[in-house]
């Protein structure tokens, strides 16, 4: 058996390495397999509900946007199609910032009774939505491929790395949030209506060229209007707005890098403060 | 002897602020804003500690609640941060700072004991390897596919320490996780902790305040007190009997009782003293001891004799009447109190009593035309906090929660 050497020093969290990571790898596994298990148990549709819920948003918005306010689809798309890719994306973020931002508090027993990397607390309990978001992507893949075939070209191919900013954003705002919620309970009441007003200024249940000129510089500010921009441009074949794009990644990557600051910085106090 | 624990001047401080501590960010906006508000009091939950550990210690470390025990522990398994000092661990580090962190209740017993192990750092082809044991040990083989929710509490913690007692790290931190279960599962805890610890060699950090477990457990002991270690050596029994003389505190002691002015009189009985000495007529010491034999001395008064007389001292402990004696049950004379000053003496033989507070209340009352009865809130009482253990302990069981130990003769075929 290998020596395993530690030292604790005054003042100072545990030092946080790839080694240490990946040492705990198992209990990461393990915790996000707990909560997936748990979030369905005694459930009588089971994981269905994954699929339930962006199903019954995207016909709600379908309705709402496209019979009700008249507004149009992109060429080649079925509105249903265009609110779904909002949706898909739109729930994959709000899960992840709704579940990630409880999870230390969730997790009281865990953070005052025994030591691991406290980052794989918020980031094991993100990954139910990635279960989520998986399987509601089988679903949109199968209608994309049934109803928008004419629109398909190979950037539909670049589809995956439009993830990569949204998951940076999210998961910088849950260890940011999920660290200040240790302290001030306030983030609980804030996140939730946050996230229910993001659901109507981000272009989900619409395209981003519904929004008037005389609204799009703040509504560009909006990173998920990047996001989501560039995810209808690799899957629509619609234009995209570059500024806007790079305005979504920069803020994505300063999101994760502050998030992850304040988490470190909050971090040694989560037993004392819990 | 090879060191695998080494703590130098090990401290953590608390800050008090002066008034309530920010919950909400709101608060916690104004007390930026008013920075004259923003002086706290400290208090040091653990100060100046230091100590080796080497290979195979098993250290008890004893103290109220308070005394920095649990910080200790949860220092040293990095879950909180020292404020000064610093350790060294050699070896990978287990701690169980409570049974069963980590189970959720709506998961079966089965996934609990994955998830458990494995947030207490044990690797999932390890807790496969020990499945049956673990298993085995808990006594829930039947109920092991069913959600722990529908566990009896018993089951449940069965199940938890039975997937902590399997745990093979080299250092293992336990705070008093004993204290769960039946009687019958902690003895049998106790003795599987003994069987690791004995014969795997490994290194324990032991918070408890069952001094018979840290007895059985511990080679060596500390006592903490307000933070501060305040044992000088690290011999097992006396840390224990200095624990339990700082525990009692001081109005506990009471070992005269003489009448005073205004309370109870009556014709034919009035209680003048009760003295409690060793039964060679030497004061108690400071420390009473179980081993020591003890004598009650009452005096009273008795102008009328009453035919319907009757008095006894109830020797009670934590509330439980554990016996009480009479003069009438003297099996060797016929007891009638005599008019004018009466004394009666009673013997607590040697080796009958556990490191517990005691005590003696006299009861009496007399039936009949001219009765009386003692009113409770006069009656004489005597407190003896006994608080050296003279006995022999040869197997870890819960004897400091029993009131009475009496040494007993034995025959062996």
């Amino acid at each position: 058996m290998k020596k395993i050497y530690t030292v604790i020093e005054a003042g100072r969290a545990a030092p946080l390495t790839f080694r240490e990571l990946w040492n705990y790898r198992e209990l990461f596994l393990m915790l996000a397999w707990r909560n997936i298990i748990v979030r369905y148990k005694q459930t009588a549709l089971g994981v269905m509900w994954a699929l339930a819920r962006p199903l019954a948003t995207m016909a709600a918005f379908s309705v709402i946007f496209h019979r009700v306010a008249k507004l149009a689809s992109v060429p080649g798309v079925p509105y249903p199609v265009l609110v779904f890719s909002g949706v898909l994306l739109w729930q994959f973020f709000a899960g992840m910032v709704a579940n990630g931002c409880d999870a230390l508090v969730g997790n009281r027993g865990l953070v005052t009774k025994v030591y691991f990397p406290r980052v794989i607390i918020p980031v094991s309990g993100v990954m139910v939505c990635v279960v989520d978001f998986l399987l509601a992507l089988v679903v949109f893949a199968g209608a994309y491929v049934g109803f928008c075939r004419g629109v398909c070209s190979w950037r539909t191919a670049l589809f995956p790395l439009t993830l990569l900013p949204l998951i940076m954003c999210a998961l910088g705002i849950v260890l940011g949030l999920s660290a200040l919620n240790v302290r001030y309970r306030d983030f609980r009441h804030i996140v939730p209506f946050l996230l229910q007003l993001g659901l109507f200024v981000s272009p989900v249940g619409f395209a981003g060229g519904a929004i008037p000129d005389a609204w799009r510089t703040p509504a560009v500010l909006n990173p998920l209007y990047g996001i989501i921009g560039l995810a209808r441009w690799s899957l629509f074949n619609v234009p995209v707005e570059p500024g806007a794009v790079l305005v979504a990644v920069a803020e994505s990557v300063l999101c994760l890098i502050v998030g992850f600051l304040i988490f470190r910085r909050q971090e040694k106090g989560f037993s004392d403060y819990i | 002897m090879k060191t695998v624990i080494k703590i130098e001047k090990l401290g953590k401080r608390f800050d008090l602020p002066k008034r309530p501590a920010p919950r909400t960010f709101r608060e916690a906006l104004a007390g930026w804003l008013d920075w004259r508000g923003g002086r706290t009091d400290s208090f040091w939950a653990l100060r100046g500690l230091s100590l080796n550990v080497h290979r195979g210690d098993r250290i008890g470390i004893i103290g109220g609640n308070g005394s920095g025990k649990s910080t200790l522990l949860k220092i040293l398994s990095r879950i909180t941060p020292a404020t000064e000092g610093r350790v060294k661990l050699l070896g990978r580090v287990s701690s169980m700072l409570e049974v069963g962190t980590g189970f959720h209740p709506e998961l079966t017993g089965r996934e609990n004991v994955f998830l458990n192990g494995a947030v207490l750092g044990m690797t999932r082809a390890e807790i496969r390897a020990r499945f049956d044991e673990i298993v085995a040990f808990s006594g829930v083989e039947k109920f092991i596919d069913m959600p722990v929710k529908r566990y009896s509490s018993g089951m449940y913690v069965r199940l938890a320490f039975a997937v902590a007692a399997h745990l093979n790290s080299e250092l293992l931190l336990l705070d008093e996780v004993l204290a769960v279960g039946d009687a019958d599962f902690q003895a049998r805890c106790l003795d599987k902790m003994r069987s690791i610890t004995s014969d795997e060699g490994r290194t324990i950090l032991f918070v408890s305040h069952n001094m018979i477990a840290v007895r059985a457990l511990c080679n060596r002991a500390l006592v903490l007190s307000h933070g501060e270690r305040i044992s000088t050596d690290e011999e097992v029994g006396s840390c224990i009997n200095l624990y339990l003389r700082e525990r009692q505190p001081g109005g506990e002691r009471r070992l005269e009782w003489s009448r005073p002015e205004g309370t109870f009189r009556h014709p034919s009985f009035t209680p003048l003293r009760l003295e409690l000495r060793l039964a060679d007529g030497g004061p108690v010491p400071e420390h009473p001891s179980t081993g020591a034999s003890y004598r009650v001395d009452f005096y009273f008064e008795v102008k009328r004799p009453h035919p319907g007389l009757y008095y006894d001292f109830l020797f009670s402990a934590g509330g439980v009447p554990l016996f009480s004696a009479s003069p009438w049950e003297d099996p060797a004379a016929e007891y009638h109190p005599r008019a004018g000053e009466n004394r009666v003496s009673w013997f607590i033989p040697p080796g009958l009593l556990n490191a517990v507070n005691y005590r003696i209340t006299l009861r009496a009352s007399a039936s009949g035309a001219g009765g009386f009865r003692l009113p409770l809130e006069h009656a004489p009482e005597l407190r003896l906090p006994v608080s050296v253990c003279d006995y022999r302990l040869a197997r870890p069981a819960l004897a400091d929660r029993r009131l009475l130990h009496p040494e007993l003769n034995w025959e062996i075929g």
